[in-house]
């Protein structure tokens, strides 16, 4: 049984921690089904740049994005960043595209870093939401917050 | 207007609903790619604010235990609203090694095959354990 809050619970606090720079190729229709036009848009670089993540994107990864028979649009991108201390890390990035009151879009995203221990480990401790946006057709950008975390 | 590089408004984080989702005992399966592996079956429980609804038996939340103790929660479940209609909650996140009363923090999709504000919305999830259970509060991040 849920009990009734008197007001509503506070939100988590979020803290921006680094940009993610992604340059794309042109995308690669895939098969289509009733959920809708499946498109592969390969990623081909890019940067990570942050107080704590200072990284180049490595070429080969890319969006399995799904444009949904309702209208929506699903990204899931999965890529490999390599950090300035030579590691690479996977990066498992789901989101949603979204509608602003103006009719501009943009994207809301739930990043989940693959590290090793070590340096890097804080990737794996922490929930990230990115806000993201089309620069052009080949060039994306994304905000990357860390939820729950003071500022450091 | 063309819009700045670096002009992407910060997320707004609202709560939107709490969940209590019943759990039952740990099954060990060895060590996955990123640690010592854990499926925790969920068996039930209720969903209230934004949705309502029941969770149902047969969904798992498949955990990675790794040797600093963090945990890595990748947790799906259905869940049937109150329409008739039954959606996915998929839940990926961490309950850190320090965590107070089980803590931990995910973020969530709602997955179904109809057209409305869930399947536009990515929602963060931050909850702790309780008896037999784990409770949560959503927040909408748009």
């Amino acid at each position: 049984m849920s009990s009734a809050h008197p007001s509503p619970p506070v939100p988590p606090v979020k803290n921006k921690v680094f940009t993610l720079d992604v340059l794309l190729r042109e995308p690669i229709i895939l098969s289509g089904s009733d959920l809708g036009r499946r498109t592969f848009i390969p990623i081909m670089g890019g940067s990570v740049s942050g107080s704590r993540l200072d990284a180049t994107i490595i070429d080969g990864g890319g969006d399995w994005a799904l444009e949904r028979a309702d209208g929506g649009m699903n990204i899931h991108a999965h890529y490999l960043i390599r950090a300035d201390d030579e590691e690479v890390i996977e990066v498992d990035n789901v989101g949603r595209w979204r509608e602003r009151a103006d009719g501009s879009t943009y994207f809301v995203t739930t990043p989940v870093f693959v590290v090793g221990d070590g340096r890097h480990a804080w990737l794996r401790e922490t929930v990230f939401v990115g806000m993201g946006q089309e620069v052009d057709e080949r060039r994306i950008v994304i905000d990357v917050y860390a939820v729950g975390v003071e500022g450091s | 207007m063309e819009r700045q590089l670096t002009e992407i408004e910060p997320p707004v984080l609202r709560w939107v609903g709490n969940a209590i989702v019943e759990v039952g005992k740990p099954l060990s399966v060895g060590r996955g790619p990123q640690g010592e592996r854990r499926i925790v079956p969920v068996s039930g429980g209720r969903v209230t604010g934004a949705w309502d609804g029941v969770v149902q038996a047969g969904g798992a939340d498949w955990q990675e235990v790794h040797t600093d103790g963090t945990t890595t929660l990748a947790a799906r479940y259905p869940v049937m609203l109150s329409d008739g209609r039954t959606v996915c909650f998929v839940a990926r996140g961490v309950r850190p090694a320090a965590s107070v009363n089980g803590g931990f923090r995910t973020s969530l999709l709602v997955e179904g095959d109809t057209v409305d504000a869930t399947s536009t919305t990515v929602y963060v999830a931050e909850g702790r354990k309780v008896d037999g259970a784990v409770e949560f509060d959503i927040f909408e991040v748009s």
